[in-house]
């Protein structure tokens, strides 16, 4: 009896437990912690501890099918070198007797696929409003602005010995643009995915704690004081306008950024169009959401303990910081420069840390911070428009970085 | 054993691990790239906006001719005794359908058990008030 015991204790999951999954077990809580109590990037944080959890956990028909297939294939063989009609066929008889994958495997494929982001950022385009941006276009400048703490992050993580692929995807978490960095960690290192996604995510939570310091310390009081003007009416055509040729202009220069911006800019297009209610509603609300979730998720299935706990997931955690608060000090201090430029139409320096690509979290904190020093100041519209602009702008360096690293 | 070097489409070589010459490079690459992309998009955006602002400037003026030439109508006299209209708050003091308003919102908003404590009349917050109705009816296919 006691060895019957035994013997079903060998089959339960208690006896696969090891010490990486109960850390593994401890990061889920905090992640949880931060997404429930602290109400942090829940809609991401949630399914991302979830998957994390189910990752480090015995499973079986989760992530791995374990049954037999019974299935005998004939397949026919050329060699590569030589694929004319003249050369040698050989055929084989394969047996496939266990076959990869459970319910998650298959979702996951959204992501090694690269479906997930560029689907998202459908959703994201049918979200977001760039009317701002087209009424005041010189605002895209700190959009561009922005951009410099990606690079320098690269050029920190080079330093801290990660090689280019790697720091190009930890680069990215300083554009703040969840997607983005997980589609180029896909790309061009998806042994770091799950640590630069959840650093990605994290950070954009925190927005509203990293970067009032860093606009504080480089802005005066009389700076922080400046009002804006209100924006123009911009009409359909124009946003229409808008958004085939962001599409033409960005594809035709980074190619390799195609599949994020064409989908973002038909989202916009189909928002700003008025004639395809049910698509931007389904882009809104049910496509966006099902795959989050399903992102969400993927991400945390590859944060195995084996993958996650190692000395570079501290250092992208360490970097990442590094990259959102040079991106933010970057967006303020080109305002800064744009106002000594142009000192007869000045702009509020607080919209440049809109430039980060949180949307629409940065601009609300731009808009705090604004009125804390004035409270009668409105500079949630201004700030909106170097916020869209940094959505484009790391969609172009993660652009850039595909076509120059991705080794074609 | 040699590094592995990717080729690049715009025109730049970046090994696996790049000495600092060639970081510095790649960065300033990149940041030409991105710079481009948006100043060509800050470029067509100016374009677009200089014609918009023509058009609408010249529709304003077009609907401003017209109603100077349009006969004076003499005003036709009323079929039925308006509603009462309410009576204007005092200076200084908030209208009672604004009340009603902000009543309505913080208990929608946080719920019954919040009670309000004072209002302060704000005469620039008018202002906004008009320009948030102005951006979602702008942003808004409404119906």
């Amino acid at each position: 009896m006691l060895s019957g015991l035994l013997d079903f204790y060998q089959t339960t999951g208690f006896s696969q437990i090891t010490l990486g999954m109960l850390s593994m077990w401890v990061v889920v809580g905090v992640l949880l912690w931060f997404a429930v109590a602290k109400k942090f990037e829940p809609l991401l944080l949630v399914p991302i501890a979830f998957g994390a959890l189910v990752a480090n956990l015995p499973t079986r028909g989760v992530i791995t099918h374990t049954e037999t297939a019974e299935a005998v294939f004939t397949i026919e063989a050329v060699p590569v070198h030589d694929t004319s009609s003249s050369a040698p066929h050989t055929h084989q008889q394969l047996r496939v007797e266990k076959v990869e994958g459970g319910l998650y495997d298959f979702i996951s494929q959204g992501v090694k696929l690269e479906l997930f982001p560029p689907l998202i950022f459908l959703g994201v385009g049918a979200l977001t409003d760039f009317g701002p941006l087209i009424a005041l276009p010189r605002t895209i400048l700190l959009g561009a602005a922005a951009q410099v703490g990606l690079f320098l992050t690269f050029f920190g993580a080079t330093l801290l010995g990660f090689t280019s692929k790697q720091a190009a995807a930890i680069g990215i978490i300083g554009g703040a643009d969840g997607p983005t960095a997980i589609f180029i960690s896909n790309k061009l290192a998806p042994e770091l995915l799950g640590a630069v996604a959840v650093a990605a995510y994290s950070y954009m939570a925190l927005v509203p704690l990293i970067q009032p310091p860093i606009m504080r310390a480089l802005t005066t009081e009389k700076e922080r004081r400046i009002r804006m003007s209100s924006l123009r009416k911009v009409s359909r055509l124009e946003k229409l306008l808008f958004a085939l040729g962001v599409t033409v202009v960005c594809i035709l220069l980074v190619p390799d950024a195609a599949a994020l911006i064409a989908m973002l800019m038909l989202g916009n297009f189909l928002r700003e169009c008025g004639v395809t209610e049910r698509l931007v509603k389904s882009a809104q609300n049910e496509i966006i959401n099902v795959l989050t979730i399903f992102l969400g998720t993927s991400v945390g299935l590859t944060m195995r303990a084996e993958n996650f706990l190692a000395p570079a997931t501290l250092k992208i955690i360490v970097l990442g910081v590094v990259a959102f608060g040079c991106s933010t000090a970057a967006g303020v201090i080109a305002a800064k420069i744009m106002n000594k430029l142009s000192p007869r139409t000045p702009i509020n320096p607080l919209i440049g840390a809109a430039g980060v690509s949180a949307v629409p979290m940065a601009a609300r904190v731009a808009h705090s911070e604004g009125q804390r020093a004035d409270p009668g100041n409105y500079l949630l519209m201004p700030a909106m428009g170097p916020n869209v602009a940094g959505v484009i702008g790391t969609a172009v360096a993660a652009g850039y970085f595909i076509s120059s690293l991705a080794g074609r | 054993m040699s590094p592995v070097v990717f080729s690049t489409g715009l025109g730049t070589a970046i090994p696996l691990h790049p000495d600092l010459g060639e970081v510095i490079g790649f960065q300033l690459n990149g940041l030409i790239v991105v710079g481009a992309a948006l100043g060509l998009i800050w470029g067509m955006l100016e374009l677009l906006g200089a014609v918009f602002r023509r058009i609408s400037a010249a529709e304003a003026a077009a609907a401003a001719a017209k109603l100077a030439s349009a006969p004076a109508v003499a005003p036709a006299p009323a079929v039925a005794a308006p509603s009462p209209a309410p009576a204007p708050a005092a200076p200084g003091t908030i209208p009672e359908t604004d009340l009603v308003l902000i009543a309505a919102a913080v208990h929608a908003t946080f719920g019954p058990s919040a009670r309000i404590i004072a209002l302060s009349p704000r005469p620039e917050a008018r202002d906004w008030a008009v320009e948030g109705r102005r951006a979602i009816f702008a942003t808004h296919k409404v119906r």
